[in-house]
């Protein structure tokens, strides 16, 4: 059954169509990757689906419900929550006081929160920088607490944006095997990576945006193929995985 | 906002909650003690000096003020150049009330903290979608508005320009406001502690930081600036109503005046904006230079400058300095130079880390 349904939506700056008319449907229990060059709009569809930025047009659906124009705070209360592409850490909290943030006002409210963030923080693998405060994490720490955090509000669909971007390779390994735990816990998942190895190794199926249009949406093997895919990617070689 | 400005913003937010739990514990302690060695300096000496009494008196109204500035200003971030509204109708209505209602006096009191509460929630959603700058511009305007109204359309009921004047009857002596100003200081104190270890508190230092952050890990910040601003309002409402209860006189120009709301932003910038002490240190602070340079005044090549005068420019000034060189206040550089002392202590685990460094990096 769909979790999630995007239909037809659009968003505009000005008359800029940052978003065009875009469809897509996420299964409950999916991995979905969302590629697209530069400027696809990739970025803008997570933020009409978070909440940041209402719908110019169309209807964002999550669990048989219209979410489209929610405040973000709602959005999150309904089972979404995202991921910001450039970390976003409260800088003079504590680790612990940055995923406790997201356990006391998320959408998941029952237990010790304390006890529920530290779980949190053992399942992402920072438990030992719990007492840390966020401004003296590395970059990659960071993007583990972004996504921990995330993770506290007890979310059904988590929305990534590029946790891997920027990492080295172990790094990247790390975060790869992180998101597969996650799913396996039954959380769905959309991610935007630019990364292919990384894109084509997690998604069970893959949504290509170009211009803000949705150009494909297929397994990974399929797309990897489409000549629509490859000419979007002009210049660059998205088969090299 | 670049990650950078976030940072050097919540530094004053962070000044004493990078403490871990101990360290927390180890502030209400010392708060405890801090309490009682007042309560006994000045609640056994109370009878035999009513100049302490009565300074004493007006040091707790100031420092609730400051505390209470702190809870949205400091601890929530959102500068309100305003507070000086919920003063003017806290005092407002609790003489009111209690001279034309002939209300029970603690009733009144209660009833003006309320009125100044709901005042504040009536404009504080609308005004809360302004950030920053615009935020506390308007905080000015509705100050001055409240200011002007009780002035001129409600002269009848304020007594306009010539204020509004209270019988003795239900006043209480110089000894039991002090001791309503002592208790309610006490209790805003632990208010303020309480809302910094609360889940309130939590949310209130996250939206500072970060407000697109908190609201996508599920944060209403609107809703819990109201919160706060609400609960600023009702204690400035009361430190409102005691003020008018024991000067027995009221004027809109003076307790609607903008230098009570500018007094309280002053306090809580001197000793440390978003700290849970800095608001009390400010207090004390101001309290003094204003009980010592109040009436003072310097001849300068023939003219005399008085400081009532130019206390606006002067406080403009330090307000200026200590936000360019130490936004967490007196507790941050307190905390600097602890922390200078600490370093000079500890160079030989630094020089020790700084070897571990160049071994492990092949740096010789």
């Amino acid at each position: 059954m769909a979790l999630l349904e995007v239909q037809g939506v659009s968003r505009y700056f000005g008359g800029l169509r940052a978003v065009d008319h875009v469809d897509m449907v996420v299964g409950e229990g999916e991995l979905v990757g969302l590629i697209g060059p530069n400027g696809a709009g990739k970025t803008t569809l997570f933020r009409v689906i978070a909440g940041v930025y209402p719908p110019s047009a169309g209807q964002v659906i999550f669990n048989g419900e219209s979410v489209g124009g929610l405040h973000p705070n709602r959005v999150c209360h309904k089972g979404i929550t995202s991921t910001h592409q450039v970390v976003r850490p409260f800088p003079a909290l504590t680790v612990l006081e940055n995923v406790l943030v997201g356990v006391q006002y998320g959408n998941v409210r029952s237990g010790d929160p304390r006890q529920r963030a530290r779980e949190v923080l053992e399942f992402v693998g920072l438990a030992h920088r719990a007492d840390v405060l966020a401004r003296n994490l590395t970059l990659p720490d960071r993007k583990r607490l972004e996504v921990a955090r995330a993770l506290g509000t007890g979310p059904k669909l988590l929305l990534l944006d590029e946790v891997i971007a920027g990492l080295n390779q172990t790094e990247a390994a790390r975060t790869m095997d992180l998101i597969r735990s996650i799913k396996r816990q039954g959380v769905t998942i959309l991610m935007i990576e630019h990364n292919m190895r990384v894109i084509m190794g997690l998604s069970d199926r893959i949504v290509v945006l170009h211009h803000g249009e949705k150009i494909a949406d297929a397994p990974p093997e399929q797309v990897s193929r489409d000549p629509k895919v490859i000419e979007a990617y002009l210049g660059e070689s998205p088969v090299s995985a | 906002m670049t990650v950078k400005e976030r940072e050097r913003q919540s530094t004053a937010a962070a000044a004493t909650r990078r403490a871990g739990p101990g360290r927390e514990a180890l502030f209400a302690v010392g708060g405890a003690v801090l309490a009682a060695a007042i309560l006994a300096i000045f609640g056994l000496t109370l009878p035999a000096n009513s100049y302490l009494l009565f300074s004493g008196f007006l040091l707790f109204l100031f420092t609730t003020q400051s505390l209470a500035w702190n809870l949205v200003g400091g601890y929530g971030g959102q500068t309100s150049f305003g507070h000086a509204t919920f003063y003017g109708i806290g005092a407002y209505t609790t003489a009111l009330l209690q001279e034309n209602a002939g209300l029970h006096p603690v009733l009144a009191l209660l009833a003006g903290a309320l009125g100044a509460a709901v005042f504040s929630v009536i404009w504080g959603y609308p005004l809360f979608r302004l950030r920053g700058f615009y935020f506390a511009i308007a905080t000015i305007g509705i100050a001055e508005a409240t200011r002007l109204v009780a002035l001129s359309p409600l002269r009848e009921l304020t007594g306009g320009a010539s204020g509004f004047r209270m019988s003795t009857a239900g006043a209480g002596g110089r000894t039991s406001q002090y001791m309503t100003a002592l208790a309610l200081v006490l209790a805003t104190f632990l208010t303020s502690y309480w809302v910094r270890n609360s889940k309130l508190g939590l949310g209130l230092f996250a939206l500072n930081m970060d407000p697109e952050a908190a609201e996508t890990l599920g944060v209403d910040t609107t809703r819990l600036k109201a919160i706060s601003l609400a609960l600023s309002a009702f204690i400035v409402g009361l430190t409102g109503g005691i003020y008018a209860r024991a000067f027995l006189y009221i004027n809109p120009n003076d307790v609607f005046a903008f230098s009570v709301s500018i007094a309280m932003v002053l306090m809580s910038v001197i000793g440390g904006v978003g700290t849970l002490i800095g608001p009390i240190l400010g207090a004390v602070i101001y309290v003094v230079i204003q009980d010592q340079l109040g009436a003072a005044q310097i001849t300068f090549r023939g003219q005399t400058f008085q400081f009532r005068d130019v206390q606006l420019g002067l406080y403009g000034l330090l307000l200026a300095l200590i936000i360019l060189f130490e936004p967490a206040g007196l507790v941050g550089l307190f905390q600097r130079v602890a922390g200078r002392f600490r370093r000079r202590g500890g160079t030989q685990a630094v020089a020790e880390q700084q070897a571990l460094l160049r071994n492990e990096t092949g740096d010789e």
